[in-house]
């Protein structure tokens, strides 16, 4: 804080007068063993579940585990220099993380500590790291959406202000790429972002807030970090701390996203720290608790009814599959938690279609209501037809001569999968969407060049934004598709096509592509 | 510092310290514990001998009254509780038996122990002052334990049992510090 002069030395009184008459009573225990992250003490008279206690210097711990004759805590910090015999104390404070708008632009740890070296970070606020999720009625259905700026995602998965989508995948299928796209698509949209890595490497943080940094997205994004170097415990609450940091956003009326990357890991570090406190293991070794655990978490994700201010937290949660196994104990428990998912396969990654979505197996339960009429106008039929364009394509492989309409929908859906392609980094605003899907599904590219159509696709927006300006600024202020702008829309498209150059175009027959292409074979 | 009791060991002292009230023979039985605590402290080896197996449990029990001077002072209590701790095996128990019957023997005569750390020495009148505080906060009489740390800068802290009573000027100066920093 920047203050006045005489404001500092109030705040100083203010500060002092609470302390004169003070004299404290606190509970304090002895550290009886301590190794792998967490302590056992004994004593700590009054210590509550979840409680921060201190050991010496001035490391903090989370008394997590109330025995009869002990206490078990996780520590928070570097612990060699604890040993046997130490003094322990109660806080009186639940575990808890700064919260506020300082927090934006930063790169922390979960207990708030600066890791981007541009000094502590002062909030004027901190709020306890556990808190109960808002009942049903102080929430209201997800009515506004929260647009990734992915093509794929926005058309045929859309994702409302509120809502928990899961993004699953196998390793390296383009998880992140779309956090990191929907977070710098939240640029001037008012929603802050607040991206939690979980067990990564420091290396792939600090690209992170470079990417981010670069896009410009930085300023409205606090990055909470616990890499695969830090202890276990620290990983296990650095979703919480992220998740209160957006809470805080949305119970003053504001929106937030929050993105967990990835949950695989944050389930990890918690059968760690409980197998190290001695809870019983169940299945796969995962203390019993581990669905509670999540599901309280992502409860914690919503849209605020007007009353309660109208705010709102929506979470994004990474869950990393092996082999593509979905219906694992983690990714199942995931699943049945949130409002959808959005799933990355491995075969499309490869095959170049990127972001790899499988249009059949991802869903958004909620999402569709927050919609934009204009985006549901032009895309309400597209994820059917593309999940049945998937199948004849697995299909068409076995047959040797197709009808007029199979090779119809293959040449249709051939096209539109192209068209959905998307390179990193450049989010598409929800009005170009609206025309490059209405192109594609209005037959502007059927007998136009797979390997021309993306270059294609952007010359076309060239062309709408110069020649009929008023189509996009139209639909970007109404984010309406009246019929009356579809029939300009369709013109502009006549247009655009009567002057495409020949060398675009299909020659012969449509033909089948090679075997070695075909992707979505599920 | 005090060792931390085990439930364990809590339960063997337990039925040693009613015998020995029951005969009103704690101080005694307290110095002899106290004694074989200290030469288990002394010597790592000597814990080792006696969870030694082959070694007659009696002559265990006959070179632990020696070293506690029970040989020439017996109490009635001591000899059998040596007997069951070894025959049952647990020697171990025998680390922190002495502390764990202190703890009995205060509870029982109202006793609590003040951990007191100061920043200067405490008058005469202060330590009188302060026990008389104490005794009317917890309702026991007090024993004090003094300990000078010049660290604290000014006032005190006292520890009973696992509570800590915080009135140094180093602790005043970091919570001043940590208030301030929410600024
Ligand atoms: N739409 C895209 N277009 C081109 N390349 C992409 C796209 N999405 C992701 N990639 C590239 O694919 C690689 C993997 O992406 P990313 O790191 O997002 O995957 P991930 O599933 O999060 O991986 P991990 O399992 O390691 O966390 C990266 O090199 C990324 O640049
Ligand atoms: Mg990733």
């Amino acid at each position: 804080m920047q203050g006045r002069p005489d404001e500092v030395s109030a705040i100083l009184r203010d500060e002092l007068q609470r302390l004169e008459s003070q004299v404290e009573m606190v509970g304090v225990g002895t550290v009886i063993e301590v190794g792998d992250g967490i302590a056992r003490v004994y004593g700590l008279a009054d210590v509550m579940a979840a409680e921060l206690v201190e050991f010496p210097g001035e490391l903090m711990g989370i008394a997590l585990n109330l025995e009869e004759d002990n206490v078990g805590c996780i520590l928070m910090g570097p612990y060699e220099h604890v040993k046997e015999g130490d003094q322990v104390q109660t806080t009186g404070r639940i575990a808890e993380t700064r919260v506020g708008e300082e927090l934006f632009g930063r790169v922390v740890s979960p207990l708030g500590e600066p890791l981007d070296g541009k000094g502590v970070v002062v909030t004027k606020y901190t709020r306890p790291l556990e808190v109960k999720a808002p009942g049903v009625v102080k929430r209201q259905p997800v009515s506004e959406p929260l647009h990734t700026g992915i093509k794929a995602i926005d058309s045929m998965i859309p994702i409302g202000r509120g809502q928990r989508e899961l993004l699953i995948g196998d390793r390296q299928t383009g998880k992140t790429a779309i956090a990191i796209d929907t977070i710098i698509n939240q640029r001037d949209t008012g929603v802050k972002c607040i991206y939690v890595a979980i067990g990564q490497k420091s290396s792939s943080v600090r690209r992170t807030a470079a990417i981010l940094e670069e896009h410009g997205a930085m300023e409205y994004t606090c990055i909470v970090a616990a890499t695969a170097s830090d202890p276990a415990a620290v990983q296990y609450i650095a979703p919480y701390a992220g998740c209160t940091i957006g809470e805080y956003l949305r119970d003053n009326g504001g929106h937030a996203l929050v993105i967990y990357d990835d949950l695989t890991r944050h389930a990890k570090a918690y059968r760690e720290v409980s197998l190290l406190l001695r809870r019983p293991p169940g299945r796969e070794a995962y203390p019993g608790d581990i669905f509670n655990l999540h599901s309280r978490l992502l409860e914690r994700a919503a849209k605020l009814s007007e009353a309660e201010g109208g705010g709102s937290l929506t979470a994004l949660p990474v869950i990393q599959t092996e082999e593509g196994d979905y219906a694992a104990y983690i990714p199942t428990n995931l699943i049945s938690i949130t409002d959808g998912q959005i799933y990355l396969e491995p075969e499309l990654f490869y095959a170049g279609v990127r972001p790899a979505i499988s249009v059949g197996l991802s869903v958004s339960r909620v999402g569709g209501n927050a919609q934009t009429q204009m985006m549901r106008r032009v895309a309400g039929r597209l994820k059917l037809d593309l999940a049945s364009y998937r199948e004849y394509r697995a299909f068409s492989q076995f047959a040797s001569d197709l009808d007029e309409e199979t090779r119809n929908i293959l040449k249709r859906g051939d096209r539109m999968t192209e068209a959905l392609k998307q390179d990193q980094y450049v989010p598409m605003a929800i009005a170009e969407q609206v025309i490059v899907i209405f192109a594609g599904t209005h037959g502007c590219w059927d007998d136009v060049k797979l390997e021309a159509i993306t270059a294609l696709e952007a010359e076309l927006l060239t062309f709408i934004r110069e020649r009929y300006p008023e189509i996009e600024s139209g639909l970007r202020q109404t984010q309406q598709l009246s019929d009356e702008m579809a029939e300009r829309l369709d013109k502009a498209i006549e247009d655009f096509r009567t002057k495409l150059d020949e060398q675009y175009l299909e020659k012969e027959q449509y033909a089948e592509r090679p075997t070695s292409e075909i992707e979505g074979v599920e | 510092m005090n060792m931390v009791v085990d439930t364990l060991t809590k339960r063997y002292v337990r039925a040693l310290y009613a015998e020995a009230a029951e005969r009103a023979e704690q101080s005694a039985v307290y110095a002899q514990l106290q004694a074989v605590a200290e030469a288990l402290r002394a010597e790592a080896r000597f814990l080792d001998a006696l969870k030694h197996p082959t070694l007659p449990v009696e002559d265990k029990v006959a070179m632990l009254l020696r070293i506690a001077g029970a040989d020439q002072r017996p109490t009635a209590s001591f000899k059998p509780f040596l007997r069951l701790v070894l025959t049952k095996g647990r020697a171990h128990v025998l680390e922190a038996a002495a502390d764990g019957f202190l703890e009995l023997w205060d509870e029982d005569r109202n006793l609590m122990r003040a951990e007191v750390v100061s920043a200067f020495p405490l008058s005469e009148r202060e330590q009188t002052e302060l026990k008389q505080a104490l005794a009317s906060l917890t309702n026991c009489s007090i024993e004090l334990d003094l300990t000078v740390d010049p660290s604290l800068v000014g006032g005190m802290t006292v520890r009973m049992g696992d509570r800590l009573i915080e009135g140094s000027v180093r602790g005043k100066l970091k919570k001043l510090s940590e208030g301030l920093q929410r600024y």
